[in-house]
């Protein structure tokens, strides 16, 4: 077991560093090193830390049952806190980085998977690729009705999952989020070719942003938002299957 | 001139009757958005529920303020911004309460009041090697000024420096009328209250005139006239609000 810590700004600087030698040499296989994770000049101790272990991280809900309960009494502190959540990503980078049929690491450019960023207009945005962050806040803000994204494995976009993610408005309207899963999600599964087709995904961004000018669109549940779609979404609708 | 119709049947709220002002930090180092609101000129339903959303390109953040039966004159509401980034804009929205989502009421884009009055928020960023330029963000965002957060002093720079207003203030505001001209299609009659009418009025006060409009990028003669008058807007911006010439020599001969 061990007590959760936070980076320091020279942490910070070393887990970068350290993203980039693997990218440079992915078959290296490296961890992050001790002296990153519990030094003090790369680490510093948390308040009330959890204790963690090392546990397997298929998927989100792997990481979200786990890391839940557990942060639950720090949630507060630690739900914007970039130093916890960076430690985080290093201390499970063995459990969470994607690797290549042959097992070889396989990391995104972005640090964001992660390192979450501080203080910055972009960072906004690009937390929502931290690999253990965006889990964990999908299941406080979506629970169990988004468990097609929960299923997912852990270090895996595909195009709904990248959608959702990368628009902090459709992440945070759960109607929008529940109205896509039910238009382009069956039995756990993707349906397919919903991403350019009429009526498919993107065509429902565009469709809610013209409907914004005459409905809270992201303020309203699913079922009105299934109400008020036009015609070319009838064949993605759940009954349509 | 061609007119446009509010076809979506809801009222606009003035921001006259919204307030927004970004206060100091929270003990977790969140900024704390200061909303006021005066809704008792418009006859929402009681029971609609009141919105206000702070966004910047796709990041946004929500809260509920209440139903607007509540709402007394001038009610406050301090809300924790943990979500948005400070330099967001934000709006309000007044939605039926049948469960159908239907707006009664949104206001314009609103921006923070700053604490410097400006009509382009500057922020500090990490911008490599370039020392500024000006930000668009997506169509809707306001326009903000960016500079490079590796200088220290930058924003007092920006406020203070006459070389460094003499060299950029002129090309801030020609690259803004650009955009809003030549890219957006502005236009001073829109029915909306966009954000760019803010820089018609100002572009107005400095070189009196019509606002050419750009309604076609194929037409040579729109786009030609455009220029012309972005270029008459900036010259004399350049010389009587900036005094450019004059500080710059200033600075360049105490240098010497």
């Amino acid at each position: 077991m061990t007590l959760a810590r936070t980076l320091t700004p020279d942490g910070f600087v070393l887990a970068r560093e350290f993203l980039a030698s693997v990218r440079a040499d992915p078959t290296a296989d490296a961890l992050p090193v001790d002296e990153l994770l519990f030094g003090g000049r790369y680490s510093a101790a948390l308040p009330r830390a959890p204790d963690l272990e090392r546990i397997a991280i298929n998927t989100r809900r792997d990481a979200a049952v786990y890391l839940g309960p557990r942060l639950e009494p720090i949630q507060r502190e630690i739900a914007d806190h970039a130093g916890f959540w960076s430690w985080l990503g290093m201390y499970y980078f063995a459990e969470t980085a994607p690797r290549d049929r042959n097992g070889v690491l396989k990391l995104s450019s972005l640090d964001e998977t992660f390192i979450v960023p501080v203080q910055e207009d972009r960072s906004y945005q690009r937390r929502y690729r931290h690999y253990l962050w965006s889990a964990w806040r999908l299941q406080q803000a979506h629970g169990a009705s988004a468990d097609f994204l929960l299923d997912e494995r852990i270090n895996s976009f595909g195009d709904i999952a990248d959608r959702v993610f990368s628009y902090s408005r459709i992440f945070n309207a759960n109607g929008i989020v529940q109205l896509i899963l039910r238009l382009y999600t069956v039995d756990g599964r993707q349906k397919p070719r919903f991403g350019r087709a009429p009526g498919g995904l993107r065509h429902l961004i565009r469709v809610l942003d013209q409907l914004e000018r005459t409905y809270d669109v992201y303020g309203m549940p699913a079922e009105a938002l299934m109400r008020i779609l036009p015609r070319e979404f009838d064949p993605w609708r759940p009954e349509a299957v | 001139m061609l007119r446009r119709f509010n076809q979506t049947g809801r009222d606009r709220i003035h921001t006259e009757h919204v307030g927004v002002q970004l206060r100091s930090v929270d003990e977790q180092n969140v900024r704390i958005c200061e909303i006021t609101l005066d809704l008792s000129s418009y006859q929402f339903a009681p029971d609609s529920a009141v919105r206000v959303e702070a966004w910047r390109g796709n990041i946004s953040q929500r809260w509920d303020l209440g139903k607007a039966g509540e709402l007394g004159i001038g009610t406050r509401f301090d809300r924790p911004m943990n979500e948005a980034p400070e330099n967001s804009q934000f709006k309000v929205v007044v939605v039926a309460a049948d469960g159908t989502g239907k707006l009664l009421g949104a206001s314009t884009a609103i921006r923070p009041k700053m604490p410097v009055a400006s009509l382009i928020p500057l922020t500090p960023t990490d911008l490599g090697d370039e020392i500024w330029k000006v930000n668009f963000g997506d169509e809707s965002d306001l326009p903000e000024l960016l500079v490079n957060n590796k200088i220290e002093t930058i924003s007092e720079i920006v406020r203070n420096d006459d070389a460094f207003r003499a060299l950029v203030m002129p090309q801030v505001l020609r690259s803004v009328l650009t955009q809003i001209i030549m890219v957006l299609g502005g236009d001073e009659d829109d029915d909306e209250e966009r954000w760019y009418l803010d820089w018609f009025r100002l572009a107005k006060s400095i070189a009196p005139g019509d606002v050419p409009k750009v309604t076609d990028r194929t037409d040579l003669s729109q786009l030609e006239a455009a220029q012309e008058w972005i270029d008459r807007v900036v010259t004399v911006f350049a010389t009587t609000k900036v005094q450019a010439t004059e500080r710059y020599r200033s600075v360049v001969q105490d240098n010497s």
